[in-house]
């Protein structure tokens, strides 16, 4: 076995175990939601409503989940496992290139798990006497098929850890200095710019009304372009990154 | 096997190593000494490619260590876990070791868990100082690296493991032949290991020499002053002590048979220096500003 390959097999151990936890957890509160909702008629909704459509999913509440676990995961990632795989003798590039194959296997895994979740959801909410959520800006559940579901979550999940990728080896390089310096940076820009919550709130609701007006192959572009930096902004820092105490 | 040269490092304004050269022969046990912050960890992270360095080269098989897969997979450097790990379980940290080192022996690290009483379940921070050192043992003997790196072993363990490991270490040495550092502040206890002693002083390699001719080379004279003082003249006088009329004088080199015959003759002692003894004296004398086989 070559050394890219026990790599990959290292980083692969500790993955299974924690996307395991992570989808038990969520899948029971999401059944835990349904019970709810459906035998109790609770007016707890775990999930996301949009009241001008009066529309109701509660696996879209799972996004949320998702993208804090790619953040915990991004800096996890480095935090402790490329400082393992350095103190065993793996190379930088070595391990940055598993970890790149690692974050396709996640992220292929949640947006199967993800997209079928959805069509389930559409059913089930139906079923439940409640209308169903079926456009979420970037597909529809009615009418795009599966496939292009899948591939749009994958799309959407791997431009966040392609992003928290970056955040986890800024972390390891940087520590508590990232931190501060982005403190300063907010607040440098909450007084240069009277950057208040309203603005926050305004920007956005520019995005929103953006990500409904722009095509889809324009999402793709941006979705890519930013996987692509992140990605390569990611492996210049971490050539250069020693091993911690 | 391993070749340094002009290697130097430095941690912001603090320089670390200053051009270090330096030839690891294969199938040796090398002993790395030096005082506190002299550098050793810091070589010893750079041989392993776990820290960048300023300038130099390292070359393994005549091929450059750094970001070099088949170079480092021949190496395992054994010292403290970093903080990050500790909430892990050894059984995983040995499983991934398993994973990680291509000569990875796993009935010899089963054999070793056994015989160092290891609890595999617990996690690395509920271990006591000496069980987390074990756990490093373990993977570096068990790694059966071409290059096994040992920086300070014997960390926390008592005498009865600590001796437990040197007699692993060399029963597996023997079986397998391989390349060993150990860096260690214990000097007498694992002097009997040793083929070859390294000295780091001042960001510098002062010394490098077999174990063998250093004790050929240094001694211990012990008697009456005045007798003393006629063959000590033209010695290298590392270490001297006095009490009342008796004086007892280190020095560093060769003594003639016709020396050692006025020693016997006039009731001189002549002994070897002890090997930390001998470190302490060198590198205090090293500190005064003499290098004594001009290795560099």
């Amino acid at each position: 076995m070559d050394s890219t390959k026990r790599v990959l097999k290292f980083q692969t151990y500790g993955m299974k175990k924690s996307v395991g936890v992570f989808w038990s957890v969520l899948l029971t509160i999401n059944i835990f939601t349904y019970i709810l909702i459906g035998y109790f008629n609770s007016n707890i909704r775990i999930g996301i409503f949009d009241s001008r459509t009066n529309t109701f999913s509660i696996v879209a509440g799972n996004i949320m989940p998702i993208f804090i676990f790619l953040i915990v995961y991004g800096i996890v990632m480095y935090h402790e496992d490329f400082a393992l795989a350095l103190n065993f003798g793996v190379t930088r590039k070595d391990f940055y290139k598993s970890v790149i194959f690692n974050n396709l296997l996640v992220i292929l895994v949640f947006s199967v798990i993800q997209s079928t979740l959805q069509v389930i959801d559409k059913n089930i909410m139906g079923l439940l006497g409640y209308k169903p959520m079926v456009e979420f800006s970037i597909f529809n559940i009615s009418t795009d098929n599966i496939w292009f579901i899948m591939l749009t979550l994958a799309l959407l999940f791997l431009t966040i850890a392609s992003i928290t990728n970056l955040l986890g080896i800024l972390q390891y390089r940087f520590g508590y200095k990232l931190w501060i310096g982005l403190g300063v940076v907010f607040t440098v820009g909450q007084i240069m710019g009277n950057f208040t919550i309203k603005t926050i709130i305004a920007l956005s609701e520019i995005l929103l009304w953006l990500q409904g007006k722009l095509h889809y192959p324009t999402v793709l572009i941006i979705g890519f372009a930013i996987i692509i930096i992140c990605y390569i902004l990611g492996y210049f820092q971490i050539k250069k990154a020693n091993i911690k105490k | 096997m391993l070749e340094i040269r002009k290697l130097n490092k430095s941690y912001g304004k603090n320089k670390v190593l200053t051009d270090i050269n330096l030839i690891i022969e294969e199938n040796k046990i090398y002993g790395l000494l030096g005082r506190n912050g002299a550098g050793k960890t810091t070589l010893l992270n750079l041989i392993s490619s776990q820290i960048l360095r300023n300038s130099g080269e390292i070359r393994l098989d005549n091929e450059e260590v750094f970001e070099n897969p088949k170079a480092v997979e021949n190496i395992c450097l054994v010292k403290d876990f970093p903080d990050s790990i500790k909430e892990r379980k050894v059984k995983d940290i040995l499983a991934l070791a398993k994973v990680l080192y291509k000569n990875w022996d796993e009935e010899y690290k089963n054999y070793l868990v056994k015989e160092f009483n290891l609890n595999v379940k617990k996690k690395l921070l509920k271990l006591s100082t000496g069980n987390k050192t074990i756990v490093g043992l373990i993977i570096g003997l068990a790694s059966k690296s071409r290059l096994t790196i040992f920086d300070e072993p014997t960390l926390g363990l008592d005498a009865a493991m600590r001796y437990k490991f040197y007699n692993l270490l060399l029963e597996d040495y023997e079986k397998n032949p391989r390349t060993i550092i150990i860096s260690t502040h214990l000097i007498d206890e694992v002097a009997n290991l040793f083929e070859e002693v390294i000295i780091l002083n001042e960001e510098r390699i002062t010394l490098k020499d077999e174990v063998s001719t250093l004790k050929e080379r240094s001694y211990f004279l012990s008697g009456r002053e005045d007798l003393i003082n006629a063959i000590i003249k033209d010695k290298r006088i590392i270490h001297r002590e006095e009490f009342g009329t008796t004086k007892i004088v280190g020095i560093y080199g060769n003594l003639t048979e016709e020396e050692i015959k006025y020693s016997k003759d006039n009731n001189i002692e002549i002994s070897n220096i002890p090997l930390q003894k001998l470190f302490i004296y060198l590198t205090e004398n090293i500190m005064k500003g003499e290098c004594y086989n001009g290795f560099n």
